[in-house]
């Protein structure tokens, strides 16, 4: 009896020792430049949050500026240099708590992407999540885009753009076809009640401007004679590309 | 061809890597431009997912590292993964959806299951597919995950359709077709516990003297006395682990720094002597695609025909269906062997039966190795021999990248943690099941295990024998 005893506090020991992520939460989701970030936690085990920066994909940017970044946490402020390929770690100390990341204002505005990377850590045993943000300049580019679905010789995508991703922090300014489609395909585009069709080669349409990027959106184009010699297939999904302002 | 000249056959299948997310650098780089990988630039239209409004990209990974968790790849969401249309046509756009179904999370602008690695980072992978034969449309047989697909691997068909805690038939195995052709020589080379456990039939195989340790491989290989039909199983991720070994099966979320270390002893193994090099062939090829994005659609493909039990279609039916009626999605294959054309790109329809195709036509001319496979021969899948050329190089194999290979890995799970997947439940339970009925031939065969199962009943208690 006593050698199941030990064996079961042994056991209910080495279970509690792992470390675990029961929250992790990163707001809002896409930032401009020097907007604040609310990083919240909560683990079992001793938690580090590892901070670097890549360039944003396909924005084509060269390397990143090193910036400073003010981590502000129960109203004490610290500073850390982040330069390229460099990362910040620091040492939570608390098992559930908040902070705020803010960039030190420099007149840079890089387009990035920033992990933010919790691991709890106990003993040689680690558990991690990683988070994306998006760092976007005031006027910031992006793509809206949806799988089609058939009706007769109409393709439809449609959906809610996600909101967890863009936050509100972003409004519409433009909204223009693929710069790399060739198809001379016309696409309509309805969202937050204005519907507007566009030509490849027009200028960015700035119908939508002021609107949210998020929510309601619905792309229509009709199957090219192009895609119909093609066994009738058309396009797999259709996107266009937005201009977003910062509020 | 040059059937009569492989002497010699070694088959490495490693776990769970998509043809773009472990090749796609061939095209993408320029280094193999007639592999059908990726292009750059990587955000094109065709290779775009969608989640919510999202467009996501192939991405090249900053570094090779543990992933923070899995990637999604049983039927149901391979079945999203394809994302086939109206006419069944897979779109191949909905592997972000399918991760964010998994994760319950909100997708990354750079999601998992869209990076694809630079040569740099497999050294050894590019190496091999630069140096010798890059097979760019090997599919995997079926449209799910490890457990049916493996055993289509190494039984011509599978009468499962997903991976779970159970006892896996292995009717039509290749061993005992091995043996009663001929009496073919054969041997696992096992670096770790065996997958082939999870066949209860084949117990008596895995304790009576064809299953060696990997270690062993070497030394067989450089004495000549090596047997014909040679397959090596790496550490698997999801296998009970004790002791300093440590996964090295490429499966999510392990780094593949492990693998590309693993594939270049095996390659250095299988070059050491060169009577032996002379009349051998290399097949290194994945499982399944392990819910990494690929560009290339599988094709249509009756696997219910050719005896694959599909998935039953549940009440109500989801929009999409997984009802087998695809090749699963490409995984990366390469050949190697002085027997066939060095630094080439091959075209041809593969699946893993296209390995016993070949191993007929070596061992049985005239007879398929089942029927099973005769009907996937029929519907289009070709055999390895098709690609062997009628002259050897006669150049020595190169040695391969001898660079460091650096890992950045998290020394994560340990005993005390149960296995959150069915395929590590499976490989636990058929390991409990082991020792509980043949003790002695497991302390003999994998003496580490003994000791794990100690350690398990310390660590957990309530795990028993299943």
């Amino acid at each position: 009896m006593r050698a199941f005893f030990f064996i079961g506090i042994c056991g209910m020991l080495l279970a509690a020792c792992q470390p675990r992520i029961y929250r992790f939460t990163v707001d809002p989701p896409t930032i401009g430049n020097n907007d604040p970030v609310r990083v919240s936690w909560k683990v079992a085990g001793k938690p580090t949050l590892l901070i670097h920066d890549i360039g944003y994909p396909n924005s084509g940017g060269g390397r990143l500026s090193p910036v400073t970044l003010v981590i502000t946490r129960h109203g004490k402020e610290d500073n850390f240099t982040l330069a390229a390929e460099d990362t910040i770690r620091l040492p939570l100390g608390s098992k559930a708590d908040s902070l705020e990341i803010r960039k030190k204002p420099d007149g840079h505005t890089d387009d990035r992407l920033r992990y933010i990377r919790l691991v709890a850590v106990r003993g040689k045993r680690e558990s991690p999540q990683t988070i994306e943000v998006p760092v976007r300049p005031d006027t910031a580019s992006g793509q809206v885009g949806f799988a089609v679905v058939p009706h007769g010789d109409t393709l439809i995508a449609a959906g809610l753009n996600n909101a967890k991703t863009w936050g509100d922090d972003y409004v519409i300014l433009t909204v223009s076809l693929e710069h790399a489609d060739t198809s001379n395909r016309v696409i309509e585009v309805d969202h937050s009640g204005i519907s507007r069709v566009l030509h490849r080669g027009d200028p960015p349409d700035e119908s939508f401007k002021g609107t949210p990027v998020t929510g309601q959106w619905t792309l229509k184009t009709l199957l090219t004679p192009e895609d119909k010699a093609k066994h009738g297939q058309g396009p797999t999904g259709l996107s266009i590309f937005i201009l977003l302002k910062h509020r | 061809m040059s059937l009569q000249n492989i002497k010699t056959v070694i088959l490495l299948m490693f776990e769970n890597r998509s043809f773009d997310n472990m090749l796609g650098h061939l095209s993408f780089e320029g280094l193999q431009p007639a592999a059908d990988g990726l292009k750059p630039p990587p955000n094109q239209a065709q290779y775009a997912n969608y989640y919510e409004g999202g467009v996501y990209y192939p991405f090249q990974r900053p570094e090779d590292e543990q992933l923070d968790s899995d990637v999604p790849h049983e039927y149901d969401f391979v079945a999203t993964q394809l994302a086939p249309g109206a006419d069944g046509t897979p779109a191949m756009n909905g592997f972000v959806q399918a991760y964010a179904d998994f994760t319950k999370t909100n997708p990354n602008v750079n999601c998992d299951p869209m990076c694809f690695f630079s040569s740099a980072q497999v050294p050894v992978t590019s190496f091999l597919a630069r140096t010798f034969c890059t097979c760019d449309r090997w599919f995997c047989p079926l449209p799910t995950s490890t457990q049916p697909n493996r055993t289509v691997a190494f039984c011509g068909h599978s009468e499962i359709y997903e991976t779970k805690l159970q006892a896996i038939p292995a009717k039509e195995n290749i061993f005992d077709w091995l043996k009663n052709n001929n009496n073919i020589s054969w041997g696992v080379y096992h670096d770790g516990f065996t997958f082939f456990a999870l066949y209860p039939d084949l117990w008596t195989k895995i304790f009576t003297g064809n299953f060696f340790d990997y270690e062993q491989l070497a030394t067989d290989l450089k004495n000549g006395t090596q047997p014909q039909v040679i397959i090596v199983e790496p550490s698997y991720q999801d296998a009970p682990h004790i002791g300093p070994d440590h996964p090295n099966d490429n499966h999510p979320p392990v780094a593949v720094g492990w693998g590309e270390d693993f594939l270049r002893r095996t390659y250095q193994a299988a070059t050491l002597n060169p009577a032996v090099w002379a009349e051998t062939l290399m097949v290194v090829y994945y499982d399944e695609h392990g819910g990494f994005y690929d560009h290339v659609a599988p094709q249509a493909f009756n696997n219910v025909a050719a005896g694959n039990v599909p998935p039953p279609v549940p009440n109500p039916a989801p929009p999409v269906p997984n009802t087998f009626s695809t090749l699963g999605p490409r995984v990366p294959a390469i050949l190697v062997s002085p027997w066939i054309a060095p630094g080439t790109v091959n075209h041809t329809l593969y699946d893993h039966t296209s390995v016993l195709q070949l191993l007929a036509e070596i061992f049985t001319p005239g007879q398929p190795y089942s029927d099973a496979v005769a009907d996937r021969a029929g519907q289009g899948i070709q055999s390895l021999s098709t690609a062997l050329t009628d002259v050897a190089s006669n150049t020595p194999p190169p040695p391969p990248p001898s660079d460091p290979i650096f890992v950045r890995t998290i020394l994560g799970d340990n005993i005390a943690t149960p296995p959150d997947n069915n395929m590590g439940r499976a490989l636990e339970g058929a390991a409990l099941s082991m020792i509980a009925q043949q003790p002695a031939d497991v302390d003999a065969k994998f003496p580490l295990l003994t000791a794990w199962k100690a350690a398990v009943d310390q660590a957990r208690p309530e795990v028993g024998s299943v």
